[in-house]
């Protein structure tokens, strides 16, 4: 019996070492997709001298690289990279917290609300005081807030099941998606203009505060998991054996659903409505590393930042002299993957 | 002993369980029967602490709050399969979940390979629970229910949907746990003749309330199978000794 054990024990021993080697080829290739998005754009830089300036910008030889790299490639890659990250974090969750394989960020309907917010701020014209160029993204975090209480009020007056949820969510989806659609009805052509491009998505908008805000909340949201890594692990096996288990489902489903809020609204705020990676994000996670909540989460937040990152060169690349709007590309990226995944996997992830 | 004081559970006015009440003895196997839809599914969760109900538990003489009922209760819902890709080995480490950190040990690792070892299963470890037979499934659920080395193990229809071989290997392993390391075991079932063969006592629930209980032999007779089935069937003791139960056919006007 014990040879059986050891036996048995290196073959599980073997699988986790599977499992990490793909986390490390993940994170390998995001650096190196990082790297080729910060040398991807209208002006064309050396390797060497983007590496220079990212690693000791006060001695680089050329002080425009410098300054392109530190002023607007590198807050928009790393928004590129941040976003990606939350939305693939929001996304495992919200499949795991909802039990199905569709759900993504935006399911609940937090991104259409905060297209609301960003619609009604552009079409209204209106600033806040002191902080006027946050206006935006200021009213964008507040509405999906006001729709994460909606969803949250009715869950919690019905029971904060799976089910009560994901109907709460898409009535409040359908809701924000309908005054959007007002609001843009609305709009004189240039206003209407402006609130398209805002819902496509686009790096464009990033800049160092944001990139500081957004990280800080990715940072928060995960450290507010790290705690219920296994509850979630065990909260894969259905409800009932999850509180068979010990764990207090309706409390857990609570907690997560903010730390969801929190990273959606984090990441759609200051860039805008980017569909796709949420969703796709944490089923190339599953295949590589499996449900194991430890590895599931920071292989959805590397999976996602992948796709963002690839998106964000595509969108660089595919017009020649103008960036197009990164959410439009971002499942143009993401769909290859996906599909090799699907074609070479040996089973069901989902 | 473990004790359950005047369970009660009611949804919406209606009743359901109406002040159960039973001692049950260290090491023994008790087997909870009764028609469907009769309270034993709820009594089993009520006394897991899993749903609301009034009454108490009470293990040597103390009662148990949640966290202490979370500790020393396990209970093992009934199968209704899994689409999880978790692996068979994650599953039983579940079991003890309250205390996995970031860093699984060796040790309790080896514990829980040796957990699946006992129903022979080290080598699916690694496959996807839900890509698993039915029979190994519910045997990975109780591998993992006894990994948590529970004092009380409830099982709701630990043999519903498996075949004869996997039903004997469920019962008897949880009847050689309970006889050798004294835990106290109790599953809702339907097969009659398996509570017959496998447990020491059987508890009849009817309409949320005890109507019959005790070992096999006193209580599995045609009159009260009658009067909570609403059935005439037949109770004959087999050559090895264990009593059959045939139903024969459903009585007109007791059930509509």
């Amino acid at each position: 019996m014990a040879t059986d054990a050891t036996l048995a024990g290196s073959a599980s021993g073997r699988q986790m070492a599977r499992r990490l080697f793909w986390l490390v080829s993940i994170s390998g290739l995001l650096a190196v997709a990082f790297i080729g998005d910060i040398l991807t754009g209208p002006a064309f830089l050396n390797v060497f001298d983007v590496l220079a300036a990212l690693v000791s910008p006060g001695t680089a030889e050329d002080p425009t690289t410098v300054i392109i790299v530190h002023s607007i490639r590198l807050p928009m890659s790393l928004m590129a990279l941040i976003v990606g990250a939350s939305l693939g974090v929001a996304g495992a969750e919200m499949q795991t917290l909802l039990g199905n394989p569709l759900a993504s960020p935006y399911t609940l309907g937090f991104s259409a609300a905060a297209g609301f917010g960003a619609a009604i701020t552009i079409l209204f014209g209106f600033a806040l005081p002191v902080i006027p160029s946050m206006t935006i993204p200021v009213m964008a975090f507040l509405s999906a807030g006001v729709a994460c209480l909606m969803v949250y009020g009715l869950a919690h007056i019905r029971g904060i099941t799976a089910e009560v949820m994901v109907l709460a969510g898409i009535a409040t989806l359908f809701l924000f998606q309908s005054m959007q659609s007002l609001v843009q009805y609305l709009a004189a052509p240039e206003v209407l203009q402006e609130i398209v491009f805002w819902l496509f998505g686009s790096m464009l908008k990033a800049s160092w505060f944001s990139v500081m805000v957004s990280g800080a909340i990715l940072l928060i949201g995960v450290a507010l998991l790290l705690p219920d890594f296994w509850k979630l692990t065990a909260l894969r096996l259905g409800d009932e054996r999850a509180a068979s288990l010990g764990v207090n489902v309706g409390a857990l489903r609570r907690r997560v659903f903010f730390v969801v809020a929190l990273l959606t609204a984090g990441a759609v705020a200051f860039v805008g409505t980017i569909g796709f990676v949420g969703l796709v994000a944490p089923h190339l996670a599953r295949m590589m590393v499996g449900e194991d909540q430890r590895l599931l989460i920071p292989a959805s937040a590397i999976c996602g930042g992948l796709i963002m990152t690839g998106a964000s060169i595509a969108s660089k690349l595919l017009s020649p002299g103008a960036v197009v709007p990164i959410g439009i590309v971002t499942a143009l990226v993401g769909v290859p993957f996906l599909f090799g995944l699907i074609l070479t996997g040996k089973q069901r992830h989902w | 002993m473990f004790e359950i004081k005047e369970i009660s559970v009611a949804y919406d006015g209606r009743t359901i369980l109406d002040r159960i009440g039973m001692g049950l003895e260290q090491g023994t196997f008790t087997a909870l029967v009764g028609p469907n839809g009769t309270g034993k599914s709820t009594l089993l969760k009520s006394i897991a602490g899993l749903i609301p109900a009034k009454g108490q538990a009470a293990l040597a003489g103390r009662v148990l709050n949640q966290n202490e009922k979370l500790k020393t209760v396990a209970y093992m819902p009934q199968d209704t399969g899994a689409q999880s890709s978790l692996t068979v080995l994650e599953v039983v480490l579940l079991g003890r979940l309250q205390s996995l950190g970031m860093r699984i040990g060796d040790d309790i690792r080896a514990q829980a390979i040796a957990a699946l070892g006992r129903f022979h299963l080290e080598a699916l470890q690694d496959r996807p629970i839900g890509a698993i037979s039915g029979g190994q499934r519910q045997l990975v659920f109780l591998a993992q229910s006894l990994f948590r080395a529970p004092k009380v193990l409830l099982l709701d229809e630990p043999t519903a949907a498996l075949d004869l071989r996997h039903q004997l290997i469920v019962l008897d392993r949880i009847r050689a746990t309970c006889a050798d390391n004294g835990m106290i075991a109790m599953a809702a079932m339907h097969d009659l003749s398996l509570a017959a063969r496998f447990a020491d006592r059987i508890v009849f629930l009817n309409g949320g309330v005890i109507c019959a209980d005790g070992a096999p032999d006193k209580v599995l007779n045609p009159e009260i199978l009658q009067q909570v089935y609403g059935v005439e069937a037949e109770v004959q003791q087999g050559q090895s000794g264990v009593l059959h139960v045939s139903p024969v056919r459903a009585l007109q006007g007791i059930w509509a």
